[in-house]
């Protein structure tokens, strides 16, 4: 069973996204601020990162940055799922080792299948 | 008296003419004088010489005829003796009538008593003939006739000699008087010509003097010396030209006055209008040289107003960017004055200041460029406000997305009855709020794409690039679409036109007037994209034969959230289409507009740069 980490600080998307990726059949854990996010990265070793930018203790650029210097995490795809759609974002996101930048809201069967692409 | 220069020349000239007269009269004078002398010694004189001549001639024949005699010869002695007296008597008579000397009466008179008592003398000697001898008639020839012939002989001679004498003093008197007449005329003459020229001199004196004066004070006029006034000192044509000038550059001088105050009130108006405008102004000259500055230039530049005018921009405000828009300005004769406009920052009092500059060419009759007008405008604030605007937008816009994705991912999730099977009328009401939560969605990024086309936060990527690539790109994700509802969707052909622009964002515009396009025609109409070159711009046009847009709403098209009749209750469309559309082209430097007939079709134009 694949390992997924998401990391969302909104309830409600995570309601939804939950219930689409445990029914997707994947292994799902979920944390809502940046530094649970790293610890839980070193730690379980996901196998693919779903990570929010707007978070709350530590920004998702920062936790970006944070796994892509180590190397335990650096290997992980991260495919950041931000309600910012900003040209800069998106820049700023893939100069610090983003897989993929997925501008909110999302189709969930596109969801899928880019996380299908990385496993 | 007064006189004008007419009377001034004729009296001259009459003087001339009188002159001549005189001299000519002096000259007919002489010369008549010289022919009295002439006529006296060709007429008078050279008459009587001839005469004595004669007559001594004939006295000399009577004599020898009287000898005749005494030899014997009496007849041949009587015929010349007769014959020579008649021709004495003639000459005489002759010499008699031509009397013009004192002596000659007085001679004559002898010669005549002489000669009466010689003739009887002589027929005397012929009557005694007969009873005196040879040797008696000689002695009485000798001692009678010889004396008195002698003697009228002698007087002849003196009349001769008198007349002589005359015809020489005559002579010398004639030669005497040519050279007098000589030496008069040419005095004479002398005198007339430096008369005519003394007076040549001083009409020319007259009339030049003056009119040199004249011109010096005309020229000097025409050179803008208003001050010039002729002293007048004559009466005549002249004098009153000067007066008449004196006159004209008197009113040139109030007239000068006049426009100089005009001029002067214009000038103050206009620079108390500049020094009243709270924003700074540099006026400067095709030199670049300031001409006029504000008090808020000079205090924003650091510089006093009094140093700076007349000298070079960039000597006192050292400010490379606003420099080389004038500069533009000044050749290219245009207006710098895009909305986003150039932006200048400036430290000022620990503040950072923002200022849009404008530069606004000011041209001649003949179209070139004298003066840039530079206006500064304190947009600071304006800044402010809208970064609040951006960020709060921006804000907002996540907010939104957040519920937003939860809600949309959530309906679909049950539309695909992930969560479960549904009913028609379940899944109905699902796609209507699918649908809103896109519409919503759209919306968020519209505002957000405004948001940044308005502050300008958007930086183009200019480059190069041919309309028929733009047109393909634009053509492309509506082909399927167009087919599936039977509207043609053609586009010019073989565009080598090249623009100069932002290709994504002109794609953009032109993608969203197609849409636009697309929701107001139905099967079998048709959309035509155009290109045409119109002197340093290209016109692209998106037309179609639909619906049309009428009349009230054409103007306020392009304002935020306004949509035309049907499309009111349409869930696709944001409303900030045309807006977005709007900021792009006129971040272009372009314009954009609607021509449009309800049930006709519209046609959207917009400018852009073609390519340098």
């Amino acid at each position: 069973m694949k390992k997924i980490l998401l990391v969302e600080d909104s309830k409600n998307v995570i309601r939804v996204l939950k219930l689409l990726l445990k029914q997707a059949g994947y292994d799902l854990k979920i944390v809502e601020n940046g530094v649970d996010a790293v610890e839980t990265a070193f730690s379980w070793q996901p196998d693919i990162i779903l990570l929010d930018i707007r978070l709350p203790k530590m920004n998702g650029f920062l936790v970006l940055e944070t796994l892509q210097e180590d190397e335990k995490t650096t290997n992980i795809p991260v495919l950041v799922l931000s309600a910012k759609a900003e040209e800069e974002d998106i820049q700023k996101a893939n100069q610090l080792g983003a897989t993929e930048y997925i501008t909110k809201p999302v189709d969930p069967d596109k969801l899928l299948g880019i996380i299908k692409k990385y496993l | 008296m007064k006189f004008n220069l007419r009377k001034k020349i004729l009296l001259g000239y009459l003087l001339v003419v009188l002159i001549i007269i005189g001299v000519a009269g002096w000259s007919v004078y002489n010369f008549s004088s010289l022919n009295d002398a002439i006529r006296d010694i060709m007429v008078e004189n050279y008459r009587s010489v001839i005469a004595s001549e004669k007559m001594m001639e004939s006295l000399e024949r009577q004599d020898s005829g009287e000898l005749m005699f005494l030899f014997g010869q009496a007849e041949k002695a009587n015929q010349i003796f007769h014959e020579n007296q008649m021709q004495f008597m003639k000459y005489l008579s002759r010499a008699e009538d031509n009397i013009t000397i004192q002596d000659e009466r007085h001679i004559i008179d002898s010669i005549n008593v002489k000669y009466q008592k010689y003739i009887s003398i002589f027929s005397k000697l012929k009557n005694r003939s007969q009873e005196k001898t040879v040797q008696e008639q000689k002695e009485f020839y000798l001692n009678s006739i010889m004396p008195i012939f002698e003697e009228i002989k002698s007087l002849t001679m003196r009349l001769l000699m008198v007349n002589q004498n005359h015809m020489r003093s005559s002579q010398q008197k004639a030669n005497d008087n040519a050279t007098k007449a000589i030496y008069s005329t040419l005095i004479f003459s002398s005198i007339a010509i430096l008369t005519a020229i003394i007076f040549g001199l001083y009409i020319a004196g007259v009339i030049i003097k003056p009119v040199k004066k004249l011109t010096n004070s005309v020229r000097k006029v025409a050179a803008g010396e208003l001050d010039q006034a002729i002293e007048v000192t004559t009466k005549d044509e002249i004098g009153r030209l000067a007066e008449e000038f004196n006159i004209m550059t008197r009113k040139l001088k109030e007239y000068e006055k006049l426009n100089v105050s005009k001029l002067l009130e214009e000038k103050k108006k206009s620079e108390g209008i500049v020094k009243s405008i709270s924003n700074p102004i540099i006026v400067t000259d095709d030199d670049n040289k300031i001409s006029l500055i504000n008090y808020k230039a000079a205090q924003l530049f650091d510089v006093k107003e009094k140093q700076v005018l007349g000298s070079h921009f960039l000597e006192n405000i050292k400010n490379d960017n606003i420099f080389e828009l004038i500069n533009d300005t000044l050749d290219s004769g245009e207006e710098h004055s895009d909305r986003k406009g150039e932006v200048l920052q400036f430290q000022q009092d620990q503040q950072e200041l923002t200022f849009r500059i404008t530069t606004t060419p000011v041209t001649d009759e003949d179209g070139k460029v004298i003066m840039v007008i530079t206006l500064l405008e304190d947009i600071t604030k304006l800044k402010k406000v809208d970064e609040m605007k951006s960020e709060f937008v921006s804000m907002v816009s996540h907010e939104f997305r957040t519920p937003l994705t939860s809600m949309s991912m959530g309906i679909n999730m049950l539309l695909k009855e992930k969560a479960g099977s549904i009913n028609d009328d379940q899944k109905e009401l699902l796609e209507v709020a699918e649908e809103d939560c896109q519409h919503l969605s759209n919306l968020v990024d519209d505002l957000l794409d405004l948001s940044k086309m308005e502050s300008g936060e958007i930086d183009l990527e200019f480059e190069n690039v041919k309309v028929g690539k733009i047109f393909d790109a634009s053509i492309k994700p509506f082909e399927q679409q167009a087919d599936e509802k039977g509207i043609e969707l053609a586009r010019d052909e073989e565009i080598d036109l090249e623009v100069h622009a932002d290709v994504n964002k002109i794609t953009w515009v032109i993608t969203n007037l197609i849409g636009n396009a697309l929701r107001y025609t139905e099967e079998g109409d048709r959309i035509e994209l155009h290109a045409d070159k119109k002197g340093h711009k290209v016109h692209i046009a998106v037309s179609d034969n639909g619906a049309g847009i009428p009349k009230e709403y054409q103007h306020k098209i392009f304002e935020k959230f306004v949509r035309a009749g049907q499309d009111r209750d349409s869930s696709t469309g944001t409303g900030l289409g045309l807006a977005i559309s709007k900021e792009i082209v006129e971040a272009h430097g372009g314009r954009i507009w609607v021509d449009s007939e309800e049930g006709k079709g519209s046609t959207f134009t917009f400018t852009v740069k073609l390519a340098k």
